[in-house]
């Protein structure tokens, strides 16, 4: 990989840590599917990129950061499990197993974020103690922008300057055993986990039961995503209102 | 009131800077101490700049001494908070006093649990993987319009939701908002997204959860292929749909980590790998 090309890399990683897309730089640079099309797009294949970006995306699928908490840095994850299957030439579903200890290491960044903010909010208590309002983006943009810069630019342009060489040289020790194909059906498995935790918010209730229906109408129709999803939609809002209709006659009983 | 007190409005300006302060910077000074604490009090810094006369250092200092303090809620959602409390300090600066103590910091710190509890189970549990599941669809067969669409979609939905609430919280103050958190429209939206949700989640495990066994048997009268001839003669993907319930019961009910789930998910695969049985 050009030196050109990691720090790219290393810029889409701070995106996702960056309030700069909208504020919602963890829904869009943090989505391992968004980030396989523009790291392929910087590696010269966008396609393969999205592929295998979206392969990754599946583990992360129900990933909650609430009240200050981060399980798992799907960014890093994404980054560098796209560029390593783009240019090592490993397969998406192995290349999660490259993706998930990197999301684990990549959560050492969010801590390190989350003190070296801390100093700011003192700053921020002298302009306000000052009156002065119109310093405040000094305290709550530009100083904690420029460490956050630092702190998610450098390792990841390093790791995928330096790293993905090194994922290169265990690929081509691997060749020839059994370990890609284990590390694949292992790729195979772990969407169940992205998959859990999102039912672990909303599979409750009646909901449960359009669980196996989406299962069945994929297993014996063949629908896709989006004649499904369209197809929920439809579901939802025909149980809703017979739900509705159902309560007010009760209430009436 | 005989008269009705003359409310000293901010610009149009002011207020549109206040709601982009907190669209985007609300988590830029993200930390441990007080987390959307100084993004809160960088969103109410362009209202107190217009509100207050630029002479009146001390109304100036109380105002953002006000807002220093701890804050977290689902911002976007949590905008309401933030229209409502720049309303609230336009009224304090005509001169309303008695809402500058306990009220404003009750209203804040009473707001922002129940609005972040609707706000991540709306937008994380549902918006986000509900999209993000029907643009799989597209990218995991090599279209880059998965990922495109998804992000346009994510992000305009986000400016008209933010923008959306923060005008209810600007304009139709507290009521409002109590009326929206208690009125049965949020939970009616939540539970039938929770249904789409869940039919798309029973998709997505057919589609991306794989496992296949390589056992078979020699018998008499052929090959018995324990996956061609018995799960998917049963039904196709019905380990996959067994592994992901498995998976989802530990998660539930015995609450073990997704940390954990991955490790255990890891060994188990890798294991029965080696000694042949999937593969």
């Amino acid at each position: 990989m050009a030196l050109w090309q990691a720090i790219l890399c290393g810029i889409f990683y701070y995106l996702n840590a960056g309030p700069w897309v909208c504020g919602i730089g963890f829904y869009t640079f943090g989505r391992p599917m968004v980030l396989g099309f523009f790291v392929g797009l910087v590696l010269g294949d966008p396609i393969t990129g999205t592929i295998v970006g979206a392969t990754i995306q599946m583990i992360y699928l129900g990933l909650m950061s609430t009240g200050g908490s981060y399980p798992a840095d799907s960014s890093l994850a994404g980054i560098i499990g796209t560029a390593a299957a783009i240019t090592t030439g490993l397969s998406a579903q192995e290349a999660i197993a490259i993706a998930v200890p990197i999301g684990l290491i990549g959560t050492i960044f969010f801590q390190l974020r989350m003190v070296s903010a801390v100093p700011c909010t003192h700053l921020a208590d002298k302009y306000a103690a000052e009156g002065k309002p119109e310093k405040v983006w000094l305290a709550n943009v530009a100083i904690p922008q420029i460490i956050l810069a630092a702190i998610y630019v450098i390792p990841c342009t390093l790791a995928c300057y330096f790293g993905i060489g090194a994922v290169q040289g265990i690929v081509n020790a691997c060749e020839g055993t059994r370990i890609l194909a284990i590390l694949s059906a292992i790729g195979g498995i772990l969407p169940a986990i992205g998959i859990a935790m999102n039912m672990k918010a909303i599979f409750k209730g009646d909901a449960r039961y359009f669980f196996f229906i989406g299962f069945l109408l994929v297993v014996y129709f063949n629908l896709n995503l989006i004649g499904i999803g369209c197809l929920a939609a439809l579901m939802a809002i025909i149980y809703t209102q017979l739900k509705k209709e159902n309560d007010k006659e009760a209430e009436e009983l | 009131m005989s008269e009705e007190l003359k409310v000293k409005k901010a610009s149009k300006k002011a207020v549109l800077k206040s709601f982009l302060n907190w669209l985007f910077m609300a988590h830029s000074c993200y930390n441990y101490e007080r987390l959307q604490g100084i993004g809160f009090l960088h969103a109410m810094s362009p209202i107190i700049n217009d509100v207050y006369d630029k002479k009146d250092i001390e109304a100036r200092k109380e105002a953002m001494q006000r807002h220093t303090a701890f804050f977290n809620t689902e911002p976007r959602l949590g905008s309401m908070i933030v229209g409502l409390c720049a309303a609230m300090e336009e009224r304090i600066a005509s001169g309303e006093k008695e809402l500058a103590g306990d009220a404003m910091a009750s209203i804040k710190y009473g707001l922002m649990g129940p609005i972040s509890g609707i706000g991540d189970t709306f937008i994380q549990a549902i918006l986000s993987p509900l999209l993000l599941s029907m643009a799989l669809g597209l990218a995991s067969d090599g279209s880059v319009l998965g990922p495109v669409l998804y992000m346009i979609l994510f992000i305009g939905i986000i400016l008209v939701l933010g923008y959306e609430c923060y005008m209810l919280g600007y304009k139709k103050g507290d009521e409002a908002i109590l009326n929206f958190i208690e009125s049965g429209v949020i939970n009616k939206v939540i539970s039938g997204a929770g249904i789409m949700g869940c039919t798309v989640m029973g998709a997505l495990v057919a589609n991306f959860v794989s496992l296949n066994t390589t056992v078979s048997f020699e018998m008499t009268t052929g090959v018995f292929d324990l996956q061609a001839n018995f799960f998917d003669a049963l039904m196709p993907k019905l380990l996959p749909l067994a592994v992901t319930l498995l998976v989802y019961m530990g998660m539930k009910k015995k609450e073990i980590s997704a940390l954990k789930m991955m490790l255990i998910l890891i060994v188990t695969g890798a294991v029965l790998g080696t000694v042949g049985i999937i593969g």
